[in-house]
Parts: C-alpha cells; structure tokens; sequence
C-alpha cells in the first residue's frame, strides 16, 4: 500500500479536491483506494455525501479502541472508500500526546490496512502539528498544491525546512501549482521562478476554475460529472506524472 | 448475493416491490448498460481453483479486465486494458497483474466462454442521496464465436452491499425474499456460460488422479494407470504442438515418465510382448520432447539469471535470451515433427488399444492375477530401501555422482507412491510425499545448477561459433556460471540436514507400517 497525503500549512489551496479527485482517478485505474479525511472541517467526507461521525471519535481511533476498518464507509465508486472526519479531531493532538511514539501512531494504526488497499490518501488539516508530523512519518510521498503567489512559496519553504530540521525527508515531496490563473501575470511569473530554483515541482497544474469548486454542489469527484473538463484531465495528467514518481 | 430471476419478475416489478416502506430510503435507476463479458483461465483451471473469475469487460470503448471473487460475484480488481495478454507478465504494471502473476505463473490465458449482458443498477439512496447499496440486475446470453448470439443464461440479481451501511441490505433483502419470492442463485455467470458451452470445470489437473482397488488385478490397475497417463498425454498434444505456454510439454513429458515408470515396476503384471514393444517407445518420446524442454526451462529461468547479475551487466545477456528464443523455436518444429510422424500415431493408436483391451491377445505376466496392493507394497518398499542405501553412503566429500544416482532413486520412488496413492491411506501418503519431496528439492536444485552451468559454457561456446556475439555477453554468462555454482556448493551443504530428517523416526516408521509386508506375489527376483 503506497500513502499519499496532501498537505500544506496554509489552508484554501486545493488539498482536499486534489485528495478526492486523485483518489477517484486511483480507484478508477483499478486501484483499491481509501481516503482518510483528517481534517476536522470535513470537506472531503461532505464531498462523498457520507456523514462526519466516527464512533468513538478521534480519541477512540488513536487509542486503538475502535479499529479503523470498522470505521470505514465505502463511498458511490468502485473501490473507493472513506475514513470519514469527526468533529473531534480537532483535539487529535492531545489524544496523541498522551500516548508512547506519539509520532508513530498514525503508521501503527494504518498498518493492517495494508492488505485491503493499494492507495491511501491522507487529507490533512491545514496546520504543523503534532497529526501532521504523525503523517509525514506515515506518508511515502507528500502531494503540497502551490498557489503560485509569493505568501504561499514562502509556506512552502516553511514546510520544507520544518521537515528538514525534523528529520522527515525520508517521504517524496511533490508540489505542484494549484488553482493557477492563466491570465494572472504574477501567477505565470512565480511559476517560472519557483520552477527554475526548486527542482522537483510537477510539470502538471491544477487550473482555478468553477468545476472545480462545483464539486460542493455535486457533491462529487469532479471526473464522476465533468470528466472531460479542463480541470478533470488537469488532475488526470497529475495523477499519471504522480504515479511515475512513486 | 446474487437472486435466480424467474422471468415473470421484470425491472418495473422488482422497483414496484421497493418501492413500499422502506424506512426513508429511495431508489434511483441509472442508464441500463450492455457489455460483452470474455473469461479467462489456464489450461489446467488455475483461477478457477482459486476461487477467481478473470473476465475482459468491454462496455462501447473501455476494456478492463476484472478480478472476481467467484463465490461472492464480488468485483475486487480490475485493470484498464488494450486487448487480453496470453501472459500475466505481458500485462501492464497495474492491480489485476499484481493479483494475476502468482496464480497464472507462466501458463497462458486461453478463452472459456463469451457473454453479452445487459444490466440495470438500481442504487438505493439515504437521506443525503448516498448510495447504501446497489442492486444489479443482469440479463445474459452465450455468445457463439461468429458472434451471434446463443442460449439465454437467465436473469440474476446482485446485491452489492455499500461497506459501512449495514442495515438497508436486510431491509432490502427481506423484500426480495418475502415480497418477490426471489432464491438464491446457486453459481454464477461463469459457471453458467461454462455449462451453456459444454465446458466442465476442472477437467483437466496436472495431478494424477488414479482410482485403484486394492484388490484389483494387478494387470487391471496397469490398464487403468497407462489409461489415464494417456488421457494426459492426448490432452496435452494440441498445446504442445502450438506451444501455447511451456507447461503442455512439460505436463506431456511427466506423463510420458511416469508411463515409463509404470511399464518398469509393474513389468511382470503386464504381458512381456507389450512391455518389449513400449518401452523403446516411451523412451523415445522421452527424447524427442527433452531438447524443447531443456530451452523452456532456460527461458524460464532468464529472469532470475537477470536478477543474479548487477544492475549494470543485465542487458549484457539479452543476446543469450534472443539465441535460446530462436533455438526453442527450431527444436519445437523438431518436436512437431517426430509428433505428426507415422512411429508417433503408431504408438499412440497401440497404446489407446491396449487401455481399452482391445489390443490382440498375448501371453499374460506371471503377476498378472495378483493384487495391486501387494505389488504396489513391495515395490515401494523396494524402492525405499534402495533410497536410504544409497543416501547411507554419500558423505560430506563423496562426487556428484552419488548424488545424481540417489536423486534418480527418489524419482522412482516418488513416481510409485504417486501411481499407487490410491491404495493407502491419504494421511500417511501425505506425510511421506511431503519428506520425500523436501529431499528431492535439495536433490534437484543441486543437479539443476550443475545442468544449467554446463548448459551455459555449452551455449557460450555454442554462440561463438553461431558468430556475432559481444564479448560483454560472454563475460555476463560467465558471472552467471560463478554465481550458480556458489549456489550449488550450498545445495551440497545443505543435503546432510535434507537426509537426517528424511532417515528420521516417524518417516522410517511409516514406510515400515504402510509397505513392508510379505506376500506370494510380490516376491519378485
């Protein structure tokens, strides 16, 4: 089972639409597919319709109380599966403090579930903390969405130099531009920058559009009712130059 | 779960049923669907046997190939494809290949039937629109080969839980049950399209399956075993003879040896005329099939002479795996030959002739009445005994050739108790084919590797007199040579742990209880 999370310390780039639509784009390919939504706001899991409720809550999971597989609700597609958010964990780095390798839970937990899945996407919130840690040990590669402004280069390098000074490097990094303007000259220009001095930025760009945002009204993956969209084959290129990096 | 669908029950009846009381759940149609579902297997059924059904699914312009779980129906695999590969390792990178290549292993993928379905999903929706369960209903037809269309196979209902929505499927499927009377289906598609087509599951294993009485003559039980090892040999020829995968012969070949040994240890049960007349043949066909062979395990093997090389020098021996390609060719059109040859028809109508006591009469063997148990006992005893004298006397230091001899000794053993397993006791034939077998690995891998390193200087020398090959090639093979008989020094250490537990108790005891017994008949000189 390979683990793939989309994560980024600044909130509103596109982590959680990129999670769902790789995911369907993953499940679609043939692969056994679950995505864990992590974050408390539950984007994700209102996006597959299911209900953000986990019995036992956050505090249940990582104590081990209730298994994850239990937890688990299949989603309108073909192999692919939620682990749906609860509005509990938002204290899920308190429930982890408490324990042994704090660090380390998230990967225990996930780890039976490797027989039952090929891909497991983590949906994380948008913070450094102790869960985001917990994912940067479990993740073999991190999906960072970009939006090609200044601010958000300069979260990125945040992250990357948090990762570095905690030894975390050990999990792929693959940003990629995300909710681009191709009108926006500002946009173009940071691309070309950011590009040139930080190797390892995917060639694929997620474009801003309202597709996209429509999936809130969908409530669906953006290939299940646009398929042949700009954004749907956006997200389809990304996840084929994904799949070559893994 | 799937539900028989008798005819009187059509789509508006079966959403007329759901669409009473069921407690704040609806149901949505989508578009009915028609696809034309291809199934595969190997020869020797190794999906079936492992609960699988590998069907193409064409539905307009998508193909995929799907990996059923053949009880359930349930789809657990499916992969994007272009057109249906004969080999798993022909397949693209992808979840079904992951599945496929250790099941498939090098046997190819060969059609079993073709079906049209047409299906309707019915979802059952929450209050949130989510589906909590699907209900597939799907109408099916045999499809003939030109492509028109042929029996009807019924309808058939699934039920397709959603996981983590526990409770609508008991709600839904007391409908089905009570409102419409529905039973469930007793097997699947496949199995019905397989019936349609004439086709039994399962009717050919690569293991023997001999029904022998203990009291039975023992000139009987010999019609009955060369009986079924010819089955095995005819149903191997036409696989041989297209070399649709490389297990045709081989299957052919252990057939045509255990035929040989059959012939060997029941020799005085049969006429002397017959065994004077087959065994020369049987060891001819023994030859004629061993070149192909030969090249079909080196070609088998390429892989893991690959893996064994550096990452650097493994393109280096590419030219080998194109050289044993081309001669696997010419010695296959050799063996099409000896096998469209007059000597070959000969010997087969002979053999079919005398399975089905046919063949003109000739003066019966001197063990002819007695019974099979009898003989069977004491030639396996006899064998056994030969076994341990000769592993007795191999020490740390003795030759190879000791070692070769003994592992001939095995062979005969093993071929024994695998003809003459129906007479005992399945447990004890169990324990005793498993210790025999752990020594004969060790037995075999020793003698393969000294084969194959021979055979690779054989073919370095062979390829440079052919011309045109790279020294780079040759210096790969030789790396190859190195690290196979690095191999083959710890087969040979490890023997002496192989034979203590083969001498040890509990299988000495056993080979005493269930064959060493003394009787009239067995007493051979």
């Amino acid at each position: 089972m390979k683990i793939l999370a989309t994560y980024n310390l600044k909130g509103g780039v596109g982590k959680t639409a990129a999670a769902v639509n790789l995911a369907y784009l993953s499940a679609r390919d043939g692969y056994r597919t679950l995505v864990w939504d992590l974050d408390p706001q539950a984007a994700a899991t209102f996006y597959f319709r299911i209900r953000p409720r986990v019995r036992g809550g956050g505090r249940g999971l990582v104590r081990g109380r209730q298994a994850l597989d239990a937890a688990i609700k299949g989603t309108d597609f073909e192999n692919l599966d939620l682990l749906p958010a609860d509005f509990s964990y938002r204290k899920m780095d308190f429930a982890l403090s408490h324990l042994k390798k704090p660090a380390h839970t998230l990967l225990r937990l996930i780890r039976p579930l490797a027989q039952e899945y090929d891909f497991l996407f983590l949906d994380c919130a948008p913070s450094i903390s102790l869960v985001s840690e917990n994912v940067f040990h479990a993740a073999d590669a991190l999906l960072v969405p970009i939006i090609p402004t200044t601010l958000s280069i300069r979260t990125y390098d945040q992250v990357r130099e948090f990762m570095a000074r905690a030894n975390l490097m050990h999990a792929t990094l693959l940003p990629f531009f995300s909710m681009v303007e191709s009108v926006n000259l500002l946009h173009q220009e940071t691309m070309e920058v950011l590009t040139r001095e930080r190797p390892g930025v995917l060639r694929s760009q997620i474009p801003h559009a309202t597709q996209v945002e429509r999936m809130g009204v969908h409530r669906a993956p953006l290939g299940s009712y646009a398929g042949r969209s700009r954004p749907a084959l956006a997200y389809e290129g990304l996840w084929e130059e994904i799949k070559t990096r893994l | 779960m799937s539900f028989e669908v008798p005819g009187s029950v059509r789509l508006d009846v079966l959403k007329a049923a759901l669409s009473g009381d069921l407690e704040g759940l609806r149901i949505s149609e989508e578009k009915p669907a028609s696809c034309v579902r291809s199934y595969y297997d190997s020869f020797d059924w190794r999906l079936y046997r492992a609960g699988v059904v590998l069907e193409e699914e064409i539905c307009g312009e998508e193909a995929r190939l799907c990996w059923r779980n053949r009880e359930s129906g349930r789809l657990e695999r499916y992969q994007r494809i272009g057109t249906v590969p004969r080999f798993a390792w022909d397949l693209p990178m992808g979840p079904v290949r992951d599945r496929l290549e250790p099941v498939l292993e090098m046997r190819a993928l060969q059609p079993l039937a073709r079906v049209q379905v047409g299906s309707t999903t019915l979802r059952v929706l929450n209050s949130d629109d989510k589906t909590v369960l699907r209900l597939e209903l799907e109408d099916a037809c045999l499809l003939h080969t030109d492509g028109t269309q042929g029996a009807a196979l019924g309808a058939c209902l699934r039920v397709v839980p959603v996981k983590g929505y526990d409770k609508p499927p008991a709600t839904v499927l007391g409908v089905i049950r009570g409102v419409l009377g529905l039973s469930q289906a007793p097997d699947g598609l496949l199995d019905q399209a397989l019936r349609a087509a004439g086709r039994r599951p399962g009717d050919y294993s690569a293991k023997l399956d001999i029904r022998l009485d203990p009291g039975m003559p023992a000139a009987e039980a010999a019609r009955t075993i060369l009986g079924v090892l010819l089955d095995v040999v005819v149903a191997n020829e036409a696989g041989t003879r297209a070399d649709l995968d490389s297990e045709f012969l081989h299957d052919f070949r252990v057939a045509v040896r255990r035929a040989r040994s059959a012939l060997s240890q029941l020799r005085k049960a049969l006429p002397p005329s017959l065994v004077e007349r087959f065994a020369p043949e049987l060891r001819w066909l023994g030859q004629i099939t061993g070149p192909t062979r030969d090249l079909d395990v080196y070609l088998l093997t390429f892989g893991d002479y690959q893996a064994a090389l550096p990452p650097g020098v493994r393109e280096d021996v590419l030219p080998l795996r194109e050289f044993l390609q081309r001669h696997q060719r010419q010695e296959h059109q050799s063996l099409v030959r000896a096998l469209d040859s007059g000597r070959y028809a000969t010997l087969r109508s002979a053999w079919r002739e005398f399975v089905e006591g046919r063949a003109p009469a000739a003066d019966p063997g001197p063990h002819a009445e007695c019974a099979i148990l009898e003989i069977a006992s004491r030639q396996i005893w006899r064998d056994y005994r030969r076994v341990v004298r000769e592993g007795s006397a191999i020490s740390d230091d003795s030759p190879a050739t000791g070692l070769h001899e003994l592992r001939k000794s095995c062979k005969k053993l093993r071929y024994a108790l695998e003809l003459f397993l129906a007479l005992y006791p399945p447990k004890a034939t169990r324990k005793l084919i498993k210790f025999l077998k752990a020594l004969q690995d060790n037995l075999g891998e020793f003698q393969d590797l000294e084969v194959q390193a021979d055979a690779l200087k054989r073919l370095a020398a062979q390829m440079m007199r052919e011309g045109q090959v790279q020294a780079d090639t040759l210096l790969a093979m030789g790396m190859l040579v190195e690290a196979l008989m690095l191999r083959k020094q710890a087969a040979r250490e490890a023997f002496a742990g192989h034979w203590s537990t083969f001498t040890g108790r509990e299988n000495r005891q056993l080979y005493k209880d269930v064959f060493d017994r003394r009787g009239d008949c067995g007493e051979v000189a």
